[in-house]
C-alpha cells in the first residue's frame, strides 16, 4: 500500500541496480556501502540507515504495535479548539 | 612527524585493486547526487504529513470495503487511542455516509464512535508529539530508503 504511492525507486534498491559493484550494507576499506551513501543523501548516519534497512521486514509489525499500543494523549498543542461556541 | 600517545592520525587510504581512489570518490559523489536529486523530486511524498495522509487513506479504504483482517472496530479502537489518521478517516467516512443518507448502513462500532467521540469534540490535529515513537512519522522516508516504488 505505502510502496505504491512512491512513483519510482530512490533508496538502496536504486543504488544497487545502477551501481551493482557498490557493497550493500557494510562499508569496506575506503569503499562506502549503498546504505551509507543513501544515508548521506537522506541526512542520516550510516548506522541509522542500516538500522532502518535491516528492520524493513518488521516495519508492518512495528506500525501495528504502534497503532495498537501507543496512546497519543491530546495536549493543548496537538488538539484543535472545539468548533462549538 | 612523531605520533604522540593518544593522538589520532588520519586513516591511511588503501587503493582498491583495479580502481583508483579518485574514481571511487567520483562514483560515490555521483551516487549521493543521484539519490539527493531523487529525494528532492519526491520530497512531498516523504514528509511526516504524507505518512499520516497515507494512513488516513488506508483506514478510509478499509472502512469502505471492509476487506481484510482490519475491521471497523479495530479502526475505532485505534482512533480512541488518539491516533489522528484513524480519527480523520472515521470522520471522513461518517461524512460520506451522512451525505449519502446511509448512516444506518455503517458498522455499529462506527455509529458508537459518531455518538460518543465525534459529537464530543473536534478532530485531533495531525501529527504526534516529539516524545512519541517516530515510526508513523518516518514511515514514508523509511519505505523510500528500503523499497522499490510502483514503477521500479
Amino acid at each position: 500500500m505505502l510502496c505504491a504511492t512512491l512513483p519510482s525507486a530512490g533508496g538502496v534498491p536504486l543504488v544497487k541496480r545502477r551501481w551493482p559493484n557498490v557493497p550493500l550494507k557494510y562499508s569496506f576499506r575506503e569503499r562506502r556501502s549503498a546504505v551509507a551513501l543513501v544515508g548521506t543523501a537522506f541526512a542520516l548516519s550510516e548506522r541509522q540507515t542500516l538500522r532502518i534497512y535491516e528492520a524493513r521486514g518488521a516495519m508492518a509489525e512495528q506500525l501495528i504495535r504502534f497503532f495498537h499500543g501507543y496512546r497519543n494523549t491530546p495536549t493543548p498543542a496537538n488538539k484543535d479548539v472545539s468548533f462549538v461556541d | 612527524m612523531e605520533k604522540s600517545k593518544g593522538q589520532r592520525q588520519p586513516r591511511r587510504q588503501i587503493a582498491t585493486p583495479g580502481l583508483s581512489i579518485t574514481f571511487v570518490e567520483a562514483e560515490e559523489a555521483e551516487i549521493i547526487q543521484t539519490v539527493s536529486e531523487w529525494r528532492t523530486r519526491h520530497l512531498l511524498f516523504l514528509t511526516s504529513e504524507a505518512s499520516h495522509e497515507n494512513f488516513e487513506i488506508f483506514f478510509f479504504e478499509h472502512l469502505q470495503t471492509s476487506k481484510g483482517s482490519l475491521t471497523a472496530r479495530d479502526i475505532v479502537d485505534v482512533a480512541r487511542l488518539g491516533h489522528p489518521p484513524a480519527d480523520r478517516a472515521l470522520r471522513h467516512y461518517i461524512q460520506i455516509c451522512s451525505e449519502a443518507r446511509r448512516l444506518d448502513e455503517m458498522p455499529t462500532s462506527v455509529i458508537d464512535y459518531l455518538m460518543r467521540d465525534v459529537a464530543a469534540g473536534a478532530p485531533l490535529r495531525s501529527g504526534y508529539p516529539s516524545t512519541a515513537p517516530q515510526v508513523a512519522n518516518n514511515v514514508m522516508r523509511d519505505v523510500a530508503i528500503c523499497w522499490w516504488g510502483a514503477s521500479g
